[in-house]
């Protein structure tokens, strides 16, 4: 366990600077340090928190931005497959625990200390993932507190923070190598900008602004099922 | 050290959910990636919700904060690292804002 804790502090140091910029960012759209701590302590997802207050701050609607930040953690359905052959062995009140402590950056951490050393196990996992909640709970908390503190000329570079940190995640998911073809890029890039047009639209239509986001994406995910779009690895 | 109960909603509303997503990926993820029409959804959909999410806070936004997105988005492309964007996109506006551009 002590290992783990260890060796995931780099990433823990890194996701401690990105929890600080969302303390303030959640202090700017009116969260409290006991929310903010709490949303850390029991998601512990740190983009779908973001995503969660961000939502929110602009609409208010509590179940459409529960709603579209729950699906940016659909990846954990993916991350989560890999794990039975790490956490079969553990009684479950200690596999329920590494289940939740499973985020990114130990998820890979630990996966990439197995492939080296069979012998880690749940205990690793649940030592770096026990370390990384407890820096990101620190970073959030402080952060707000920081955030409630700063001066009213720059809400509006606050306010940006995470449409910032959107772009980058976004630029992140979206692998377009040299030498991409024309087909595939548009596979990649139809569906996105259908579902930015989607949004724009839809958040100044009174009835549905509040599930913009929910219903754009469909959108952008029916575009990507359109015959010529639909077929995944074919670069021709 | 206030809870709102609007708050309280979302963040267990949220809890909920990613903790169901993550004891269903243990149990069921292996299985529901056998689909390739779920394995795409599954893989398009968080780019597409980040997507909706910049579209969303730009739609009453000034021509500033539209450039500083299209900045931010340059930034990306070239460097592909989260915290590089933000201190760019910040520093930006921050920079703009002092300068007395309107926001």
């Amino acid at each position: 366990m002590l290992r783990g804790a260890v060796e995931i502090l780099p990433l823990a140091f890194s996701a401690a600077a990105y929890g600080l910029a969302f303390g303030v960012f959640s202090a700017e759209a009116g969260f409290s340090a006991a929310e903010i701590t709490l949303m850390s302590i029991t998601v512990f997802a740190g983009t779908s928190q973001i995503a969660a207050v961000d939502s929110f701050s602009a609409s208010q609607a509590i179940w459409g931005s529960v709603l579209a930040a729950a699906v940016l953690n659909l990846r954990y359905i993916g991350i989560m497959a890999t794990m039975p052959s790490i956490l079969k062995k553990a009684p479950w009140f200690t596999r329920l625990p590494a289940i939740h402590l499973t985020a990114d950056e130990n998820w890979a951490q630990t996966l990439t200390a197995r492939q080296s050393d069979e012998k880690v196990g749940v205990a690793y996992h649940v030592g770096a993932g026990a370390t990384l909640l407890a820096f990101w709970i620190v970073a959030t908390c402080l952060g707000n507190l920081l955030g409630a503190a700063l001066p009213a000329w720059s809400s509006a570079a606050v306010g940006f923070t995470f449409t910032a940190a959107f772009i980058g995640m976004l630029a992140g998911m979206v692998r377009l190598p040299p030498g991409t073809s024309l087909v595939r890029a548009c596979k990649t890039i139809v569906p996105i900008f259908a579902t930015f047009l989607a949004t724009l639209w839809l958040a100044q239509v009174p009835v549905v602004a509040d599930y913009a986001i929910l219903i754009a994406s469909g959108t952008g995910l029916l575009v990507a099922f359109l015959p010529g779009l639909a077929s995944k690895g074919d670069d021709a | 050290m206030t809870i709102a109960m609007n708050h309280l909603l979302l963040i267990g509303g949220l809890a909920f959910i990613t903790f169901l997503f993550r004891l269903g990926g243990y149990f069921g993820g292996a299985y529901l990636q056998r689909f390739p029409l779920i394995q795409r959804a599954l893989e398009i959909l968080p780019q597409l919700i980040l997507t909706s999410l910049i579209a969303r806070s730009l739609v009453d936004a000034s021509p500033l904060l539209w450039v500083a997105a299209l900045i931010s988005l340059v930034i990306a492309c070239i460097f592909r690292n989260v915290l590089v964007v933000m201190l760019a996109g910040v520093g930006f506006v921050l920079v703009a804002t002092l300068l007395g551009a309107g926001v």
